[in-house]
């Protein structure tokens, strides 16, 4: 595939954005934004000859569409617009920043050319979105507090992103094993990452106790995006580590 | 002490300690970037270069440990009871306990990697022979390397042999990267190459005692997240 055609598919990353802003108002915007994003990460993936998953700009790409491919299940059943709202906004905001840093095309080292890496990272963004969702699920409970099934939804979102996300560190640890001969470095990264993964595990465990259930959990549920912001974009911005863009 | 045993066990305790060890972690999070002497936590194993290192940079780390220790403590006092009580059906009662062996085996991996981990690496002219810790010699018979016409290593690899001390081939193995091998538990990995003015590679040997630990804890947890994700997604 030529560089002109790769250029008339980075078209579709761009008209990404008013679709997924459209998409505040109708859900179909936001399939089609969905559709666009999925076109350019294909193209990419078929012209790079593996998944595009390095730097920003691949990365924030491949959230904005994972939000909304695993928001799909969500608003199926889920007819409230701050909801809708939230998504849209997410994307959008994730799509339009993607574009703070060029595609990167060079050829990979070889220690990335790896299915253990293209696990460990697309893992790491489904479980990432699978956050998102949980977030905007747990602010739509917190201003509807009498919907309860609201609540349980971000549980569920949360639990099935844990899950993701524990996978990827196992499938990161097997990779490091294999490349580095240690399943563990010490890291501002790694260390963030753990930080995330307890985060998430005493939300499900505080869960369940009475105490906890409800607001406050919706609360601790909804503030870990925060803890995922930074633990990918500000600790690969900021801290020199293995994972810096 | 009944009182203790309900402490002890509580999913409360475990969320505190969670906390803890989360507020601790945050503590090194920031640190570890400012003092060049964390560069040199991954060289050897973790104990190691704690009680090498002043204690004014590694508190956070000790109390951590003291924390997941307790943490550890809880998780079994937890699954016990759980076992002991049978407040649930039989997946939704076995699976929590399958996720905690799980991270109790990890806990346990990093606890013997800890100790006994290390790392030798030194650079290796081709066909000349190193002996390992473990008394197994081996000898690096050549490299290669694909460049990119851009000037890109897109791939290298090395060969090397495993001898006996009466210098008898016993293995023969290709190391790349992503791909080591291992022989009597000690890894081989490829680090870096040379190819002028004399071709040489750099060979790093690691002993991780913890790897088979951390991924039978790995499978475990894998296993009993599964179980739990698919029944709470029918359930709630």
């Amino acid at each position: 595939m030529s560089a002109y055609s790769l250029a008339d598919f980075r078209v579709l990353a761009i008209i990404a954005v008013p679709f997924y802003l459209a998409g505040g108002f109708a859900w179909p915007f936001l399939y089609a934004g969905l559709l666009a994003q999925a076109v350019y990460l294909f193209s990419r993936a078929y012209d790079l000859g593996r998944l595009p998953l390095v730097g920003v700009n691949d990365t924030l790409t491949f959230l904005a569409a994972s939000i909304i491919l695993f928001s799909i299940p969500f608003h199926r059943t889920l007819k409230v617009k701050k909801f809708r709202w939230m998504v849209a906004l997410g994307a959008a905001v994730f799509s339009a920043a993607a574009f703070a840093q060029g595609p990167y095309n060079m050829p990979l080292p070889p220690v990335l050319k790896t299915y253990w890496f293209e696990l460990h990272v697309s893992l790491s963004f489904f479980s990432y979105a699978l956050f998102a969702i949980g977030a905007a699920l747990g602010i739509t409970y917190l201003g509807n507090p009498l919907d309860a099934g609201l609540e349980k939804k971000e549980y569920k979102a949360i639990l099935f992103g844990y899950l993701l996300f524990s996978l990827s560190m196992i499938f990161g640890g097997v990779w490091a094993y294999l490349a580095w001969g240690t399943y563990w470095l010490w890291t501002p990264k790694e260390l963030w990452t753990s930080i995330l993964w307890l985060y998430y595990t005493g939300y499900l465990h505080a869960r369940f106790q009475r105490q906890w259930y409800g607001k406050k959990a919706a609360i601790i549920g909804a503030a870990g995006f925060a803890v995922v912001l930074f633990t990918y974009l500000g600790v690969s911005l900021l801290m020199k580590s293995s994972h810096s863009f | 002490m009944k009182r203790l045993w309900e402490i002890a066990k509580s999913i409360s305790l475990a969320v505190w300690l969670t906390a803890a060890v989360i507020l601790l972690s945050l503590y090194g999070a920031v640190v570890m970037p400012t003092h060049e002497v964390f560069s040199g936590m991954s060289a050897g194993p973790l104990f190691g270069w704690m009680l090498a290192t002043p204690l004014v940079y590694t508190w956070w780390l000790w109390a951590a440990i003291a924390l997941l220790a307790v943490l550890a403590l809880n998780t079994l006092f937890c699954s016990i009871d759980s076992l002991i009580k049978k407040r649930s059906g039989f997946l939704l009662l076995i699976s929590p306990q399958i996720i905690h062996a799980g991270f109790l085996f990890i806990l346990l991996a990093h606890l013997l990697s800890s100790i006994g981990s290390y790392k030798l690496s030194g650079g290796i002219p081709e066909d000349a022979a190193v002996k390992l810790p473990n008394g197994v010699i081996f000898r690096l018979l050549d490299i290669r390397a694909d460049m990119s016409p851009e000037g890109f290593p897109t791939d290298w690899s090395a060969r090397v042999q495993y001898l006996s001390s009466d210098k008898t081939v016993i293995k023969e193995d290709t190391l790349a990267p992503n791909k080591p091998s291992f022989y009597k538990g000690i890894g081989l990995y490829l680090k870096d190459l040379q190819l002028s003015p004399s071709p040489a590679a750099l060979i790093e040997a690691s002993h991780e005692p913890g790897a088979p630990w951390a991924l039978a804890g790995a499978i475990l947890f894998t296993i009993g997240t599964v179980m739990l994700v698919v029944l709470k997604m029918r359930q709630e």
